[in-house]
């Protein structure tokens, strides 16, 4: 891990009374620490990374707070870790993405469940919906209510988020389940403050020890025959006791007036969104100040009937705000109602959209036809809806072609991208072959202009995806597999199953030296550095070990030696499973190590080189084939300064690394010669200056120009480190 | 509840930024102004795959304290609410207009005018680039007032980052309730990089008060200012004495053509492609802008790109300080050029007397080597790799009797050769002809490529219609389509549908009477 972040840590130590400024996710990790966690983990994944990257820079806190830190190599790992509180009145705390980090822990989620806590476990999950997710779109929801795990929903506010995370260990505690919290993107990042308190340390902890294990126990575990009894346990103790905790600790909130025509009920997490469509409607204000009566579910499940019931009786109809599909809540708020022989109209996926994230116009329309039903004036509301629609009118009468897409891209010198021109040029060079693709920066690929790839089933599982496809093809099928995915679950699942099954089909492991698309987190096979948990475990031998016997690690800048052992691999006779490990640390990391130390360098006045590429536009003819095979973001265009030409010709800007992919690929592939190398030779030492003039007297005697070097040409300023 | 709070409303912001921009560190330093200024401020983004180039936002709400009691601000950015929206760059100041976010009643637009391309304008076989002018249009209708500048170039200009110029520019307008110094305080806090912060920030607030007065840069009403080329603007081209004879565009580009000639080889050379243009023009059929497309694509063409070209556009001093101002070279700095150079058999035999380097190439290809070729990196600027290319060049004296040179110049007489047909037979398809030679560039597979199209578009169009095989009128409109599908994709597979599709239809109609006679 090269980010520091120091600035984080100082607001975790924050004590009694001083106010804490910062993100939803960094609130969360302050409020573990105030609520006397003994052990957190999890698995990286936007955007609840950043719990885990901050504490495991921490050290001194958990030393302090003798909490137990574990990074996890996947989230079935992390739901395990909480089976420390299945016998012990311990408190912990583990996080990932979901979906799919829920859908990988669903099997330890399951087993945890069933006996239940003693101590309470929190799961904190970053709920990827809507834009700029990442993951397919589906609702923890389901994992709540078949496993029965309460879900908590909290209003994005970061004195509720905290005051929530608190509260879910009581919960926990009172009713022995576990608890989930999701957090939707934008509260994750959402910049607020709250009142900090004193942070607690746990009784039992890496300080305190227990001195013994506690006695054998056959009725804690999911054993059967146990399992029948612990099945009845959560319905009969557990969820009442949950239920009589939600009311006493009032986690739901009724805001507004406690009688009215119609009322409201939504998801804690989508509160402020509603507020601000009221406030339109004229029925509440910047303050959250309600005309109109709210129930705030901050758990949304279990849901309590008698909050229900009550809400609902004296009302003529309610709008239940629910996003996702599908609609659980209204469905469960159905069958009280009906119970309870309840009258009240039931509104919700009728008026709001069945699925999509529920956006201000989105959740605005669904108020305002909610409102108009019952006779409610929407006012302002109408009116900017009215002048929403209107302006779309506008934009489309005006408007010719859709705008190009700007999808994310590699970055600038990223040691992934060699590969994909690699095997554009093969598949030039071969035809085309089946690709597997995986989760990771790598399924950037899949965008232009390498658009390459035929399915993603999910972390770590591309070869086993291509496993059917190796046997009903005559072409191998090859899979792109990084690291991440590789430790996190593609060893076992993908190789251990090619080589069992003796599949013939070829893997490509991107081995950059990090879980690069979730933030740099370091995985087993990291480099052991100052910061950070990198082991160095070797991946050739792992798959060595394994029974792979062909495999081949290549750096993935010498684009002429991947193409030659995709060749080989597409080519050669032996069966079974070859691997190519694409070799090249991932060049944001190694950008942030790299550029302040040779900035210091320079300072110091030693001799550096610092590399960068060019292209020669007398020479560029505007084909842009280049572009076509790289797609660096600093390889780009610009106008061409040749009168008689007209085609933009390429140009590499100043964000250039010098990884050299543009001059290998222009090789590789035999395109250009516009290419050249830029080495800039700073604080040079006399024996260069010496030979740089012997060889520039040379040139002259020939006829030859040499750069002159005028003394005094202006030195640029210093440009900071681009932010990020 | 009080009638105060019930209309107070919050002052939104949105960012539109790219990965790698600092948008989230411009939406920090907002934040802690806003903090500063004593403000309520809530922030959120979605920046999952930020760091990555890809389009992403920022969301800020401000509102002024009246009490204690905290306000609910959104997560979302409403359509139609933004009152302010600040882009980093021109089309994402235009997907923000087109999602709804920028409205005539009350959004105040800061747009960089300057253009990030997308991969698909990128990777265009010619000029994918989307037109300025209209997005600036779009712009200016939607805002309820613009600032639409190159806010990168003010960046460039004081070495700093565009994410400082555009907080200065935020905070001088006055368009946020936050006075400038709790900005510049917050700019300041920055650990990192303050100083070019703090310049950029400088920048920023200049161009605010320049907004203010300049009308150009703000009131929708105003004319746009002329489009700016980024860095060389193009010379204008100035005719000589001896391209007299044409007019207009085509004199202009005839001297150039005759500059670039003479150099290229020598001034009898640059005569034979006067005495060419001259023929042309002198045809009743020659229109002005065929004679300057002709004196464009035939410069191009009779100056081609082969080995000694290369060798001797490597060597030229105005490269080398070119070289060191891109690299930002400071004085005193060695600057070494290591050019990536890989001929093939075609490049290198082609150098040879015709005879002997046909002899070459066809063993080559009977052997199997044509895939060869030689990857080298010469150190131009030193005498080692100075020398070897001072000798290719050297060897340009004999280019007129090489084997490439030959080749050349039998396509330029059939290109020619079609052109002056054309004239007679077909006038409105005769620049289409011209255009053609667009196709042919570049070296090795692009070359290649370039030619296999030419030769399939000539063999199966221009040549069956101009001598009757084909009817005649369909011509110009053919070769149009057929040329703008050989650049749609690198495979010509949209080409060999157009060309198979015109055989279709051309083939079932009998050729006019006037062609076939």
């Amino acid at each position: 891990m090269e980010v520091s972040f120091h600035k984080e840590i100082q607001s975790l130590k924050l004590g009694k009374g001083e106010t804490f400024h910062g993100e939803g996710i960094l609130a969360v990790t302050k409020a573990l620490l105030q609520s006397g966690v003994a052990y957190v983990g999890g698995y990286q994944g936007a955007p609840v990374s950043h719990l885990l990257d901050v504490l495991v820079q921490s050290e001194d806190i958990l030393e302090e707070l003798g909490i137990h830190l574990e990074t996890c190599t996947n989230e079935a790992a992390a739901a395990a870790m909480l089976a420390a509180s299945v016998q012990y009145p311990m408190r912990g705390c583990v996080t990932w993405k979901s979906i799919v980090g829920t859908n990988v822990a669903a099997d330890a989620l399951s087993n945890l469940a069933s006996p239940g806590v003693i101590g309470g476990t929190l799961i904190v999950v970053g709920e990827d919906y809507g834009e700029g997710a990442s993951v397919i779109q589906e609702r923890t929801h389901a994992y709540a209510l078949k496993s029965s795990l309460w879900l908590l929903d909290p209003r994005p506010e970061l004195t509720k988020i905290v005051d929530m995370v608190e509260k879910s260990f009581e919960l926990s505690e009172a009713s022995n389940t576990p608890v989930i919290m999701e957090l939707r993107i934008r509260a994750c990042h959402v910049f607020g403050d709250f009142e900090a308190k004193d942070n607690v340390a746990a009784p039992h902890s890496t300080r305190e020890k227990f001195k013994e294990p506690t006695p054998f126990n056959y009725a804690r575990l999911a054993h059967p025959p146990e399992t029948f009894i612990q099945e009845k346990d959560k319905v009969a103790r557990r969820l009442p006791a949950a239920r009589d905790f939600i009311v006493r600790e009032k986690l739901n909130e009724f805001m507004g007036p406690t009688t009215g025509e119609i009322g409201i009920i939504t998801q804690g997490g989508l509160f402020n969104g509603l507020n601000s469509c009221l406030a339109d409607a004229g029925l509440s204000d910047a303050y959250g100040n309600l005309d109109v009566p709210v129930m705030v579910l901050n758990v949304t499940h279990p849901l309590v009937p008698e909050q229900i019931t009550d809400f609902a009786k004296d009302k003529k109809a309610i709008l239940i705000v629910e996003e996702g599909s599908p609609e659980y809540i209204e469905l469960a708020v159905g069958k009280i109602l009906r119970q309870a022989d309840l009258q009240t109209k039931i509104h919700g996926k009728d008026m709001l959209p069945e699925a999509g994230e529920y956006t201000a116009a989105v959740v605005g329309k669904g108020v305002s036809a909610f409102l108009d039903a019952y006779g409610i004036e929407p006012g302002g509301l109408g009116e900017w809806l009215d002048g929403v629609d209107a302006n779309q009118k506008a934009l489309a009468d005006g408007s010719g072609d859709p705008l190009p897409p700007r999808p994310p891209t590699f970055c600038t010198g990223c040691p992934e991208r060699p590969v994909f021109s690699a095997m554009k040029l093969v598949r030039e060079e071969l035809g085309p072959v089946h690709v597997s693709v995986d989760i990771g920066c790598h399924a950037l690929a899949t965008f232009p202009p390498f658009s390459q790839g035929h399915s993603i089933i999910g972390y770590g599982m591309s070869l086993a995806a291509a496993s059917a496809v190796s046997g009903t093809q005559e072409k191998r099928p090859f899979t792109v597999m990084g690291d991440g995915g590789f430790w996190h679950n593609g060893l076992l699942t993908g190789v251990a199953g090619s080589v069992f099954n003796q599949d013939d089909s070829v893997l490509i492991v991107m081995d950059n030296g990090y879980s690069s698309a979730t933030g740099a987190q370091d995985l087993p096979s990291s480099r052991p550095k100052e910061l950070g948990r990198g082991k160095g475990l070797n991946i050739d031998k792992a798959l060595k070990s394994m029974g792979v016997k062909w495999v081949k690690r290549v750096n993935n800048y010498n684009v002429s030696t991947m193409v030659k052992a995709l060749r080989e691999a597409r080519t050669s006779r032996d069966k079974g499973l070859k691997v190519i490990v694409a070799e090249g640390e991932c060049q944001l990391a190694r950008q942030r190590r790299v550029r302040p130390a040779m900035a210091k360098a320079v300072a110091r006045g030693d001799r550096v080189v610092r590399t960068r590429y060019w292209v020669d536009e007398e020479t560029c003819t505007g084909d842009h084939s280049c572009i076509r095979l790289s797609g660096c973001p600093s390889l780009t265009i610009k106008p061409n300064p040749d009168p008689l030409r007209t085609d933009p010709v390429a140009h590499v800007n100043n964000d250039c690394v010098g990884c050299g992919l543009c001059g290998e690929v222009s090789h590789a592939a035999q395109l250009c010669p516009s290419f050249a190398q830029i080495d800039i030779l700073q604080n040079p030492t006399a024996w260069d200056r010496f030979s740089k003039s012997v060889s520039d007297r040379l040139i002259r005697l020939f006829g030859g120009d040499v750069d002159e070097d005028r003394p005094g040409a202006s030195a640029p300023g210093a440009i900071g480190v681009p932010a990020e | 509840m009080s009638g105060a709070t019930k209309t107070q409303k919050p002052v939104r912001l949105l960012i539109a930024a790219m990965g790698g921009e600092g948008g989230g560190v411009l939406a920090g330093w907002l934040t802690e102004a806003a903090l500063d200024a004593g403000l309520w401020v809530q922030r959120t983004s979605v920046p999952g795959v930020a760091q990555r180039t890809g389009a992403t936002t920022y969301y800020l709400e401000f509102l002024p304290k009246t009490g204690d009691k905290r306000p609910v601000m959104a997560l979302h950015p409403a359509p139609g609410k933004v009152d302010v929206l600040v882009a980093t760059e021109l089309l994402e100041a235009v997907r923000m207009v087109k999602a709804g976010y920028v409205t005539p009643d009350r959004t105040r637009l800061f747009a960089s005018r300057h253009r990030t391309f997308t991969v698909d304008e990128k990777s265009a076989m010619e000029d994918g680039r989307l037109e300025v002018e209209p997005m600036v249009a779009t712009l200016r209708n939607f805002a309820a007032k613009a600032t639409i500048s190159d806010f990168s170039k003010e960046a460039q200009k004081v070495s700093a980052h565009l994410n400082s110029v555009v907080m200065g520019l935020v905070a001088g307008s006055g368009v946020l309730p936050i006075p400038v110094e709790s900005c510049l305080k917050a700019v300041q806090s920055g650990k990192r990089a303050s100083e070019a912060n703090l310049r950029g920030f400088e920048a920023g607030l200049a161009l605010a008060a320049e907004a203010s007065i300049v009308p150009d840069l703000t009131g929708k009403a105003k004319a746009a200012p002329a489009p700016e080329m980024e860095e060389a603007p193009t010379p204008v081209l100035v005719a000589s004495p001896e391209t007299e004879f044409l007019t207009g565009e085509a004199a202009g580009l005839a001297a150039e053509g005759m500059r670039r000639l003479t150099d290229y080889q020598d001034r009898a050379y640059a005569e034979t492609y006067l005495s060419h243009l001259k023929r042309v023009s002198e045809h009743p059929n020659a229109t002005p802008e065929l004679l300057a497309a002709l004196a464009r694509h035939m410069a191009v063409r009779m100056s081609y790109e082969d080995t000694h070209r290369v060798a001797e556009l490597k060597l030229r001093q105005a490269r080398l300080a070119r070289v060191r101002a891109e690299a930002k070279a400071r004085a005193g700095d060695i600057v070494d050029v290591r050019e990536y150079m890989k001929p093939g058999p075609e490049e290198v035999f082609g150098m040879l007397p015709k005879s002997l380097g046909e002899r070459l190439i066809a063993m080559s290809q009977r052997n199997g080597w044509s895939g060869y070729s030689w990857p080298m990196k010469v150190k131009t600027t030193r005498f080692s790799g100075f020398i070897r290319l001072k000798f290719l060049a050297y060897a340009k004296r004999w280019r007129q009797k090489n084997l490439r040179h030959h080749e050349e110049m039998e396509w330029l007489d059939l290109w020619l050769g079609h052109v002056e047909k054309a004239l007679d037979v077909a006038p409105d398809a005769a620049i289409q002809i011209v255009e053609t030679a667009r196709l042919v560039r570049g070296y090795a597979s692009t070359y290649k490529r370039g030619t296999r199209n030419w030769r399939l578009i000539e063999g199966e169009v221009i040549a069956p219609c101009l001598d009757g095989r084909l009817p005649s009128d369909m011509l110009a409109d053919a070769v149009l389509q057929a040329r703008l599908a050989a650049v749609k994709d690198p495979d010509s597979a949209a080409l060999d549908q157009v060309v198979a599709a015109f055989k279709d239809v051309a083939g079932s109609r009998k050729p006019a009477l006037d062609a076939a006679e």
